[in-house]
C-alpha cells in the first residue's frame, strides 16, 4: 500500500536549506497571559536540514535563523518510522530544541518596557535547551490516495524557559489530526 | 506539510515541533512507489535495451505439418523472423529515454491537500489550550530535491545519497 515505505534508491543521508516562515506570537494568542509583552512580529526563517538514517533509526537537525526578535534555534530529533499493517505507519520520536539569547528573550524574557505594562517581573533569559519533547503519531491509508494522520505532541520546556514568568505549565502537550488527499 | 495559516493565534513552537515529523512523512511518500521508477535514466535504458536485444524466446505455431497420421507442429523462432523489423540501437535509447522522461515528469512529482486540527497551547508556556483549524498543502518533486510546503517552507535537499 502507499504507506509501506521503501528506502528511496536506498539513500540513506540528505542535506538542505529552505526558507520559511515563523509566526511569532501576539497578545491577542493569550489575552490573560499576555497583556502587556506586546508582540513578536512574524519572521522569515532561513533554515538549513539534516537526516540520517540507519537501520529504522533517523537522526535529523534542523538549524533556524530568523529576524533580531526570532534569533536562532537548533533542533535535534531521534526517531523511528515502521510500518504496524500494509495501511498503517506509526512514528515515534524524541528531540530537544536549543536557541540563542536573543530567542529566549523574545518568547521568555521580561523587559523593563514589558514588566511595567504587564505586571510580570522583570526576567532575563539567556540561551541554552529551552525544551525536550517525544513525538507519537500514526499514518492510515484509508485508500490509495487518501491518509489519515493523528500526531500526540508533549514538549516539556525546561532551564530559563521553564523559569519564566511567563510560562504557566512547563508540560505542553498538544494533539494534532489531519486527513489529505494525495495526486 | 501542515502549517497554521488561518489564523496565527496559537502557532506556538511546540507546533513547529511537528515539522520533522511530517517532513520525515513526507520523504517516505514518495519512496514508496515500486522501486523501478526511481532508477536512474541511464540504468533504466540499459535494462529496456537489454531485453530488446535479447528478447524471451517466442515461438509460434506455424502452419500443422501432417507427419504420417500423427499431426505434429513446427516450431519456429521468431526471433529470428523479426530481427530486420527491431530498430537500431541508437533509435531503441532515444525511444527509452522519451519513456523514461514522460514516466519521470509524472512520477516524481508528488501534490497533496488536505485539512486538520490542532488542540494545543495557545502559546509555547501557555496553560490555555485551543482549537485549530489549520490547511495543509504540499508539493515534493523527487523526494525533496524541491519541495514546498506550509511547514518547512520552500527549500530543496540537494545532497542526497548512501553512506554507512
Amino acid at each position: 500500500m502507499a504507506l509501506v515505505a521503501t528506502p528511496f534508491r536506498g539513500e540513506n543521508y540528505k542535506l538542505g536549506a529552505a526558507v520559511g516562515l515563523d509566526f511569532g506570537r501576539e497578545e491577542k494568542d493569550d489575552r490573560k497571559n499576555l497583556r502587556g509583552m506586546g508582540d513578536i512580529d512574524m519572521s522569515p526563517t532561513a533554515n538549513l536540514m539534516g537526516e540520517y538514517s540507519f537501520g529504522s533509526i533517523q537522526v535529523s537537525g534542523k538549524l533556524t535563523q530568523g529576524t533580531e526578535d526570532y534569533g536562532m534555534t537548533a533542533e535535534a530529533d531521534l526517531g523511528t518510522m515502521f510500518a504496524a499493517t500494509d495501511d498503517l505507519m506509526i512514528m515515534a520520536k524524541i528531540g530537544t530544541t536549543w536557541a540563542t539569547e536573543d530567542h529566549m528573550n523574545s518568547y521568555f524574557g521580561v523587559s523593563s518596557l514589558q514588566s511595567g505594562r504587564s505586571g510580570y517581573s522583570r526576567y532575563e533569559a539567556g540561551s541554552g535547551i529551552k525544551s525536550v519533547g517525544v513525538n507519537v503519531g500514526g499514518f492510515y491509508a484509508l485508500t490509495d490516495d487518501i491518509d489519515l494522520m493523528l500526531m500526540l505532541n508533549a514538549d516539556q520546556l525546561v532551564g530559563d524557559a521553564a523559569d519564566s514568568p511567563l510560562t504557566k505549565e512547563v508540560f505542553q502537550p498538544a494533539v494534532f489530526t489531519a486527513i489529505s488527499y494525495k495526486f | 506539510m501542515i502549517i497554521p495559516y488561518l489564523s496565527k493565534a496559537s502557532i506556538t513552537l511546540s507546533t513547529l515541533r511537528l515539522v520533522p515529523v511530517t517532513a520525515s512523512f513526507a520523504v517516505m511518500v514518495p519512496g514508496s512507489a515500486i522501486a523501478e521508477d526511481y532508477l536512474p535514466a541511464s540504468r533504466y535504458a540499459e535494462q529496456r535495451a537489454y531485453s530488446l536485444q535479447y528478447p524471451e524466446p517466442q515461438y509460434t505455431i506455424q502452419n500443422p505439418v501432417l507427419y504420417g497420421q500423427t499431426q505434429q507442429y513446427a516450431f519456429l523462432d521468431i526471433n529470428q523472423q523479426q530481427q530486420k523489423t527491431v530498430p537500431s540501437a541508437a533509435s531503441k535509447a532515444e525511444q527509452v529515454d522519451d519513456d523514461y522522461k514522460a514516466r519521470s515528469d509524472n512520477e516524481n512529482w508528488k501534490y497533496e491537500v488536505g485539512a486538520g486540527l490542532m488542540y494545543g497551547p495557545a502559546y509555547e508556556g501557555s496553560d490555555k489550550n485551543e482549537m485549530q483549524a489549520i490547511p495543509n498543502f504540499s508539493v515534493d518533486y523527487k523526494n525533496g530535491l524541491f519541495f514546498a510546503n506550509i511547514f518547512d517552507g520552500i527549500g530543496s535537499y540537494p545532497i542526497q545519497g548512501r553512506k554507512l
